[in-house]
């Protein structure tokens, strides 16, 4: 009967929908157990991947090509002659389009081995990359991988945001170099930013494992595991390259690991709600939350006043202009603003 | 995270209508409907069609996708309905029920090299385990494993009650843990 019910309750916590006198139930069964770690093998259990056999992958190359040469043979509505408002409004889109979402540099000169991306201010990039894997660029972000990507090697560069969902190759790990961070990845999702004038790199990892390590300390490996997110504070360039013995110290202080929860409500993450168009922060000084509204609304926010930098605020912005958002946020904490242009300048309340 | 992505994909394929982030979407599901598929119809070429068919109208309807609050399901959803109008064009009267008989389909997991707690001898003894689950509580598992779907949400799309969800994923589980050997997981 108490075998019966463990296995309920784990399967109960496998959705996520255990309450706490039934955690504690589960709890006490478990100790009843000793020897055997089932919850730990069933969290690795989430870790898996689906590997298709091979007439699994061909009933999807044929779906794919059955489905792409449907939708091309769909017939195109056509767009009457007359009309050259209509030709002009499509132009003008298409330019439009092109100039703010995306800008390939596919063949810089001095046969540069990768294909480059930057991303305007204010836009998001989806990029399928040539092994099924997705990147999806948040906004001011330069990005670049090798251009035989999936044939020899797979090699990003960013400085920005992105999430990652790379699709796993044993065979062939993925490398990401963020700043002084290098991210080994054999296939999960996750999560970096790394904006030049941030002054540390963050991983959040949904899925899978990755391993990162520092360009300084490249024997240094850490292992994340799902829900886990590492924060990176650049290292001071003095300290750097002192190999006595409180090097090691300091290096304890610039890594942190921390564990990360998804919304119970919609099971995303605080980390990924850019993903959604929304800016969310939890317990975030003005400082840090200042530089990620200057990306959100193309603007420069200056402190007049530095105390102001330390304020914590937790809340989420959707749809609100620059302008209510700083009086949302001024409604929890003293502080004045003056909008020119595109300047905002935060000072001492009132 | 492959909800994000989805629900991205949803927002790009229904403002830009690129055949792109329907080829991303195919991607992401389409070992999943085609299981679905498989199991309710228990027929392969069928469910290839049915999957394809799902995709298409999808494209023909993508400026509606914006509205779609768990493109997931949403998916899901689709496939499940379509298998339905194919069983009906065979038999008079079809629905899915806690009695429906559904089909075996085999599926197989693989671990990633730094997954520190299961081996790939360990994971010989879990795929091997799964396979022989029953169709429903293996349908019932791979669902839960790959979806992001909650007990509530599967149960609704097999039309089955929550209890019935939660029974079968205790079976699953309890199985592929008994499966491994003990001295696999002591440290």
């Amino acid at each position: 009967m108490a075998d019966k019910r463990l296995w309920e309750l784990l399967a109960k916590q496998y959705d996520g929908q255990l309450s706490e006198d039934e955690l504690r139930e589960l709890q006490m069964l478990l100790q009843q157990q000793d020897t055997v770690p089932y919850t730990e093998l069933l969290s690795e259990l989430k870790g898996l991947a689906l590997r298709p056999s091979h007439e699994d992958k061909k009933a999807k190359e044929g779906s794919l090509s059955a489905i792409m040469q449907s939708i091309r043979e769909e017939p195109v509505p056509r767009i009457r002659k007359r009309q050259p408002m209509v030709w002009a409004a499509v132009l003008l889109a298409a330019a439009v389009v092109t100039f703010v979402l995306i800008e390939i540099n596919k063949r810089s000169p001095g046969g540069d081995p990768f294909d480059r991306i930057v991303t305007k201010t204010g836009s998001k990039t989806l990029i399928n990359l040539p092994d099924s894997s997705t990147v999806v660029l948040n906004s001011a972000c330069q990005f670049a991988y090798n251009k035989d990507f999936g044939r020899k090697s797979r090699e990003m560069q960013l400085t920005g945001e992105a999430w990652f969902d790379i699709h796993g190759n044993p065979d062939m790990p993925l490398i990401v170099h963020a700043g002084n961070v290098i991210i080994r990845v054999l296939g999960t999702t996750f999560n970096v930013r790394a904006y030049a004038e941030d002054s540390f790199v963050e991983a959040t990892l949904v899925k899978g494992v990755i391993e990162v390590s520092l360009k300084t300390d490249p024997e240094r490996k850490i292992l994340l595991r799902p829900n886990e997110k590492i924060v990176i504070r650049n290292q001071p360039a003095e300290t750097a390259p002192s190999p006595d013995s409180s090097r090691s110290k300091s290096r304890e202080e610039v890594i942190r690991v921390t564990q990360v929860e998804p919304d119970p409500r919609d099971s995303t993450y605080i980390e990924t709600a850019w993903l959604k168009e929304k800016l969310v922060f939890r317990k975030e000084t003005f400082a840090s939350l200042a530089r990620r509204m200057e990306r959100w609304y193309q603007v420069r926010i200056d402190f007049a006043d530095t105390s102001r930098q330390s304020l914590l605020f937790t809340g989420s912005f959707e749809k609100e202009t620059v302008g209510e958002a700083l009086d949302a946020l001024r409604r929890s904490a003293p502080f004045s603003y003056d909008i020119n242009g595109k300047t905002i300048t935060i000072s001492r309340g009132h | 995270m492959t909800k994000d992505a989805a629900y991205i994909l949803f927002t790009r394929l229904s403002s830009t209508g690129d055949e792109e982030a329907l080829a991303g979407l195919h991607h992401i599901y389409f070992y999943r409907l085609y299981k679905l598929s498989c199991s309710i119809i228990g027929d392969t070429s069928a469910a290839e069609e049915i999957v394809n068919d799902v995709f298409l109208r999808i494209w023909q309807k993508r400026s509606l996708l914006k509205d779609v609050a768990n493109p997931e399901l949403y998916l899901l959803k689709c496939a499940r309905n379509r298998c339905l109008e194919f069983l009906r064009s065979r038999r008079s009267s079809v629905r899915l029920t806690e009695e429906d008989e559904l089909h075996d389909f085999s599926v197989q997991w693989e671990v990633s090299p730094e997954q520190l707690l299961i081996s790939s001898e360990m994971m010989r003894y879990i795929n091997k385990v799964i396979d022989q689950l029953a169709p429903k509580c293996k349908l019932i598992f791979l669902l839960v494993k790959e979806s992001n779907l909650k007990y509530k949400e599967v149960a609704e799309l097999l039309n089955i009650s929550v209890k019935t969800v939660e029974a079968q994923m205790s079976i699953a589980l309890k199985k592929i843990s008994l499966s491994v050997p003990l001295t696999f997981l002591q440290h």
